[in-house]
């Protein structure tokens, strides 16, 4: 129950995250707007951490040096999206990144890599994943009233 | 077929990221993971800003303060995310991100909150959710 109601809090925020950035996008451009978003990231989660965990922030034993690439992981997301927009057009390319997330998530959970707990494959679990992409593809892909919003913005930034 | 793998790619290190901080956060403690990954892409990000030269920080002054802190949202986001996946697996905890992510978006377009153009829904916005809370329901069986 506790990790449901987080996962849904966390789509909440993205929510609300990719509409902030999209209009600082539109003024900043960009490579700006990326990397106030990573600085904004930063400092909240230095402070909150330093609120919840005191001097245990600047412990830094057992941090590995792949640990600090990972970060760099939100700049591949923010260039692929981009690029993948560029060429597909929002609605494709968005609905292709929330299929490709759950495809791995899927795949993840399955061999549980890196030290994470494996989560076996089910036939209930395959179903329930392909409902989800169904109703992506005829949430995103299907007629609406007006024209392409730019709720097909979302994610632009996800998580960058 | 660029465009394809690129939005593939895009979806992969989504998922990467979510799974990444979690094993980090099992090394060093979520807050330590969350601080230290949104410093290393903040570098990264000025390296690639200032090479791009697309490193404008006046025009921020042009944009509205409760903009601006959208991305400080990212303490809570990586927090959730990482105990999401300890609790429920990555599989899951996507889902109902997606779910949440969607869903109001959908909310604010359809109601034209925050100053965002009212936009109509139709049928298959409202069919696409359904099916997206039944996956999410089987999923979680």
């Amino acid at each position: 129950m506790v990790g449901l109601a987080w996962a849904l809090g966390v789509g909440l925020l993205l929510s609300l995250q990719n509409l902030f950035n999209y209009k600082v996008d539109q003024k900043a451009g960009m490579w700006t707007t990326t990397t106030l978003i990573l600085a904004m990231g930063f400092s909240s989660s230095f402070l909150l951490g330093l609120g919840f965990k005191g001097a245990n922030m600047f412990r830094l034993e057992g941090v590995e040096i792949w640990h600090g690439f990972s970060g760099l992981i939100g700049v591949g997301i923010v260039t692929c999206i981009v690029q993948g927009i560029k060429r597909l057009g929002p609605t494709y390319a968005i609905s292709i990144v929330l299929c490709a997330q759950l495809a791995f998530a899927m795949l993840w959970d399955s061999l549980g890599l890196f030290g994470l707990q494996r989560v076996p494959l089910e036939p209930a679990k395959v179903a329930g994943v392909l409902l989800l992409v169904a109703g992506i593809l005829v949430f995103k892909l299907g007629a609406r009233g007006s024209h392409e919003s730019r709720s097909d913005d979302a994610n632009t930034e996800q998580m960058a | 077929m660029k465009g394809l793998l690129a939005a593939l790619a895009a979806g992969f290190f989504i998922t990467l990221q979510g799974v990444a901080n979690t094993s980090i956060s099992g090394a060093i403690g979520t807050w330590q993971a969350a601080a230290l990954t949104q410093l290393t892409g903040f570098i990264g990000a000025v390296l690639l800003a200032l090479l791009m030269k697309d490193l404008k920080p006046r025009r921020l002054l042009e944009i509205k303060p409760i903009y601006g802190i959208g991305g400080a949202f990212a303490a809570i986001i990586i927090f959730g995310t990482v105990t999401a996946i300890q609790h429920v697996g990555v599989t899951l905890a996507t889902s109902l991100t997606l779910l949440g992510q969607l869903g109001l978006t959908f909310l604010i377009e359809w109601k034209g909150w925050l100053g965002v153009p009212k936009t109509k829904m139709g049928p298959a916005q409202v069919a696409g959710m359904a099916m997206m809370v039944a996956g999410v329901i089987l999923l979680s069986l």
